[in-house]
C-alpha cells in the first residue's frame, strides 16, 4: 500500500511539476517578448545580466508555483492519505 | 568624463557619425537612428564600424558593463511584467530617477507619447539641473532641442 501511495505521489508531483515548468517557460518567453524594454533599462542603468533578468525569473516562478499553492485542498488530501497509509501500515 | 564617437556606423540608420561630449554639456539630436545610437552608447547593441570612446577607453561588449555604472538611461517607454512595481513606467518618473542617480552620463530618449507644456518644462528643468551639476546629457528628445541648445 505504501508503494502504491509513493507511486501515486510521484506521479502527482511529476504531473503538476510538468505543468508548472511549462507555465514558467511560457511566462518567461512571453515576458521577454513583450517586456524586454525592462531588461534593457536595467542593464543600461548598471545592473548585471542576472539582475536584469531576475524580474522575469521571479514572475515565471510566481506563475509556475502560485497555482500549486492555491490547490491546497489537493495537497492536504495527499498528506492525509499519506498519514492514513502510514497508520494502516503500522497497525 | 568625455564621450567620443568616431565614424560610427550602425546598419542603414547611422553612417559615419562623429561627435564629442564633455561634462556639463548637453547634446540634442534629430534624424533617424536616434534610439539606436543611444542603445549603442549604452552598449546594448553592437556597432558595425567606427568606435565609441568614454574617457579615452573604447566601448566594447566586454567593457560596456563597467561603463554602464556611470550611465543612466531613460528609454522611450518601459513595459514591465504584471505585478512588477519596483520601477515606475512613466517617462517623467524615469527621468527623475536618472537625474537623482548621480550618474555622470544621461542617455535620454524621447518619450513615446507627446508631453504637455508643463511636462516639457519639467523635463527642461530637470536636464538644466543635470547640466548645471557638471554632468553630461545625450538626448534625442526632438521637441526639446531648441531648449537644449539654449542651455549649452
Amino acid at each position: 500500500m505504501l508503494t502504491a501511495y509513493l507511486i501515486l505521489l510521484a506521479a502527482l508531483i511529476f504531473w503538476k511539476g510538468h505543468y508548472a515548468f511549462l507555465r514558467a517557460i511560457n511566462s518567461y518567453r512571453q515576458d521577454r517578448l513583450h517586456h524586454d524594454s525592462l531588461r534593457e533599462y536595467l542593464l543600461a542603468n548598471g545592473a548585471t545580466p542576472w539582475q536584469s533578468l531576475w524580474p522575469f525569473y521571479r514572475h515565471a516562478l510566481q506563475r509556475a508555483f502560485l497555482p500549486l499553492l492555491s490547490q491546497w485542498r489537493l495537497w492536504s488530501g495527499v498528506l492525509l492519505l499519506g498519514a492514513l497509509v502510514l497508520l494502516l501500515r503500522n497497525c | 568624463m568625455m564621450l567620443e564617437l568616431h565614424n560610427v556606423c550602425i546598419g542603414d540608420h547611422i553612417r559615419q557619425l562623429s561627435l564629442t561630449l564633455e561634462n556639463g554639456q548637453i547634446m540634442g539630436m534629430h534624424g533617424t537612428g536616434k534610439t539606436i545610437l543611444l542603445r549603442a552608447v549604452a552598449g546594448l547593441i553592437p556597432i558595425d564600424a567606427g568606435h565609441i570612446c568614454i574617457d579615452g577607453e573604447i566601448l566594447t561588449p566586454e567593457s560596456a558593463p563597467y561603463f554602464r555604472r556611470f550611465m543612466a538611461y531613460v528609454p522611450q517607454h518601459l513595459s514591465v511584467p504584471e505585478g512588477y512595481q519596483q520601477i515606475p513606467t512613466d517617462y517623467l518618473s524615469l527621468l527623475r530617477r536618472a537625474v537623482t542617480s548621480d550618474k555622470q552620463l544621461l542617455l535620454v530618449d524621447e518619450p513615446a507619447a507627446p508631453l504637455t507644456g508643463e511636462q516639457l518644462q519639467n523635463v527642461v528643468q530637470l536636464l538644466t539641473d543635470v547640466v548645471s551639476q557638471g554632468r553630461m546629457v545625450l538626448t534625442v528628445t526632438n521637441p526639446l532641442n531648441n531648449h537644449y541648445l539654449q542651455l549649452c
